[in-house]
């Protein structure tokens, strides 16, 4: 991953079949491929999404996190078309939605919550009626895209016998249809055992590895961290941060320095005097210093003069979790 | 638009309800044929006279064509309703959408879908009457009745049919799409088709409720059957029915387009 947010995604695992070409049949986008401009969603007094904003670069993973009705279904909606903003705009490929809504069909392709198809059709035919709705797909395709999700020995089955994974993986293929710009996938993994957790995190980084841009929408914040290039984190259906994965997992991470025998206000004195440290805390006799992550060499140069012998030096980045939810508690009543 | 429309029509082939449905209204006819046909065994000869005249192709409109207008009604209605409340209920709605070029088109083709099906199913259940009362006559023994006018005629009154069925199907489609819901759908199409002419037939004595009366869709619907397209007055029928088929339909896209889809 890179701090310009363009995926450097390495999976290891050889692509089953060609997803050729960066974006819609191959076309180069330039600009983000969508944008977000100041979203707000009002049902009669509740404000679902309040003046959102972010975009999606080509070739990117977005994690879209937030807990349970901090507007993330809506702002999917709003992306779909399937609900109309009170204020604000969404762009795809620089074009704005509401001057042509045939854009979601061209460049999106989306799991909305869960993956919904015709229980009476087979999932070859449910690729097929979805690849007759959008029109100029090759029938190839649809066995190349039930041959990348793993589908194809039960490709004949009724899909109200598919079990979850299959049904997820089987929306996946779906919205690969059109070989679109972005695939909008909205907790993928939801109810799935971690073997099937596993193949749909192997397949989004895949995605990404090939042109389309991929907007996940979790609560599986471990999946996150993992397929992700950069997160935008709602609450209240507003955007409390957005950034890079490294970016926000450095913002809360620390030197762990443990001086054994003795007294650590002594040692928290000699680093706070070290140009790069922030801040030094003590926590059950370890230091917890704040200062960049190659500060190591620096802090221990400093105890060493001192006479001081550090017996670990190590570098401690929080994760996503740690992050999300210091920044979406709700505050304590009384607090 | 078209795109939408094939995949209506590939779903509906693929469908085992397309089927259904005509199968159903299909065994009601057979048994509504088979029953006098045997009773023809046994009834006295002026009885069994009578029968034969029914089974036969010069009753087909007052005999088998009315089944036609009544279980083929309820089976559009169940078809028509389906179409929006299935896919609410199956979660396929918004997919849908987001694969449709705009809300408008998906519209259209869902209510092409429905013309088309009606269409097919008015046509295809008033041949099996005809195959029905050529099948009964001959097991009867009697004399089938059989003239290009007659058949004419029934392919008159089936285009009547049609138009009939029109306003409940866009009815049905409206009231599911509406409430999210198959059954609202066929609740409110087969409820309308009882409950008006059951309030009309209560109130029917005020002068000023009869005068509503004609212009009520249960009234000209029956006359536009009775009068036939070959009148003048089947003509004006026609022209109403499509009028309250027309305000459904308008309803409709007014409901589809400005709603706010957050389900299904």
């Amino acid at each position: 991953m890179s701090a310009t947010g363009q995926s450097q995604h390495t999976t290891g695992i050889a692509p089953t079949t060609g997803i050729a070409g960066v974006g819609r049949r191959g076309q180069v986008l330039e600009g983000p491929v969508l944008q977000a401009i100041g979203l707000t969603k009002q049902f009669k007094q509740f404000t679902a999404v309040d003046n959102l904003s972010f975009d999606v670069h080509q070739g990117e993973v977005l994690g879209f996190l937030g807990p349970n009705g901090a507007g993330k279904s809506t702002t999917v909606g709003m992306i779909l078309g399937l609900i109309k903003p009170t204020s604000g705009s969404v762009k795809i490929a620089g074009v704005d939605l509401t001057s042509d809504s045939s854009l979601v069909a061209e460049h999106i392709g989306a799991i909305i919550e869960n993956p919904a198809f015709y229980p009476y059709l087979s999932g070859r035919d449910n690729l097929v009626a979805h690849a007759l709705a959008v029109g100029d797909v090759p029938e190839s395709r649809i066995e190349d895209l039930l041959k990348l999700v793993n589908l194809t020995e039960r490709a004949k089955d009724k899909f109200k016998n598919y079990s979850l994974g299959m049904k997820q993986r089987l929306g996946i293929a779906s919205t690969l249809l059109t070989e679109p710009s972005l695939v909008i996938l909205d907790e993928p993994t939801n109810g799935l055992d971690p073997a099937g957790q596993r193949e749909i995190r192997e397949i989004i980084p895949r995605l990404a590895d090939e042109g389309h841009s991929v907007l996940l929408a979790s609560h599986m914040l471990h999946e996150v961290e993992q397929v992700s290039d950069r997160v935008a984190i709602v609450r209240r259906g507003r955007l409390i941060t957005e950034g890079s994965v490294d970016d926000m997992l450095r913002r809360g991470g620390y030197i762990e320095v443990l001086v054994p025998g003795v007294d650590p206000e002594a040692a928290a004195r000699v680093l706070r005097r070290v140009p790069v440290v922030e801040q030094v805390t003590i926590e059950n006799g370890r230091l917890l210093v704040v200062a960049p992550d190659d500060a190591g060499q620096a802090l221990n140069r400093a105890l060493f003069e001192q006479q001081l012998i550090a017996s670990s030096i190590a570098v401690k980045h929080s994760t996503l979790e740690d992050l999300f939810l210091e920044l979406t508690e709700e505050p304590q009543a009384g607090a | 638009m078209l795109n939408l429309l094939k995949s209506e029509l590939f779903r509906m082939r693929k469908r085992p309800q397309t089927w259904l449905l005509l199968v159903v209204a299909a065994l009601f006819m057979a048994l509504f044929y088979g029953g006098p046909t045997v009773a023809t065994f046994f009834a006295n000869d002026a009885n069994a006279a009578d029968l034969k005249q029914n089974i036969s192709l010069v009753d087909i409109r007052d005999f088998g064509l009315s089944l036609n207008s009544l279980f083929g009604g309820i089976m559009l209605a169940i078809f028509a309703a389906g179409l929006f409340g299935n896919e609410y209920s199956w979660n396929t709605i918004r997919p849908l959408l987001a694969r449709a070029r705009s809300r408008s088109a998906l519209l259209t083709a869902k209510l092409s879908a429905a013309l088309l099906y009606t269409v097919a199913f008015t046509f295809a259940l008033a041949a099996l009457t005809v195959l029905f009362s050529f099948i009964s006559t001959m097991v009867a023994g009697g004399d089938w009745g059989f003239t290009g006018e007659r058949l004419l005629d029934v392919v008159w009154y089936t285009f009547g049919l049609v138009a009939v069925n029109l306003p409940y199907v866009a009815l049905a489609m409206l009231a599911a799409m509406w409430a999210k819901s198959n059954a609202a759908g066929i609740g409110v199409a087969i409820g309308l088709s009882i409950l008006e002419p059951s309030l009309f037939g209560i109130f029917g004595r005020f002068s000023f409720v009869e005068d509503i009366q004609k212009g009520g869709l249960n009234q000209n619907t029956v006359d536009l059957l009775s009068n036939g397209l070959t009148s003048g007055d089947g003509w004006i029928n026609l022209i109403v029915t499509l009028i309250y088929t027309g305000i459904f339909v308008a309803l409709a896209y007014r409901v589809f387009l400005r709603r706010d889809v957050t389900s299904g």
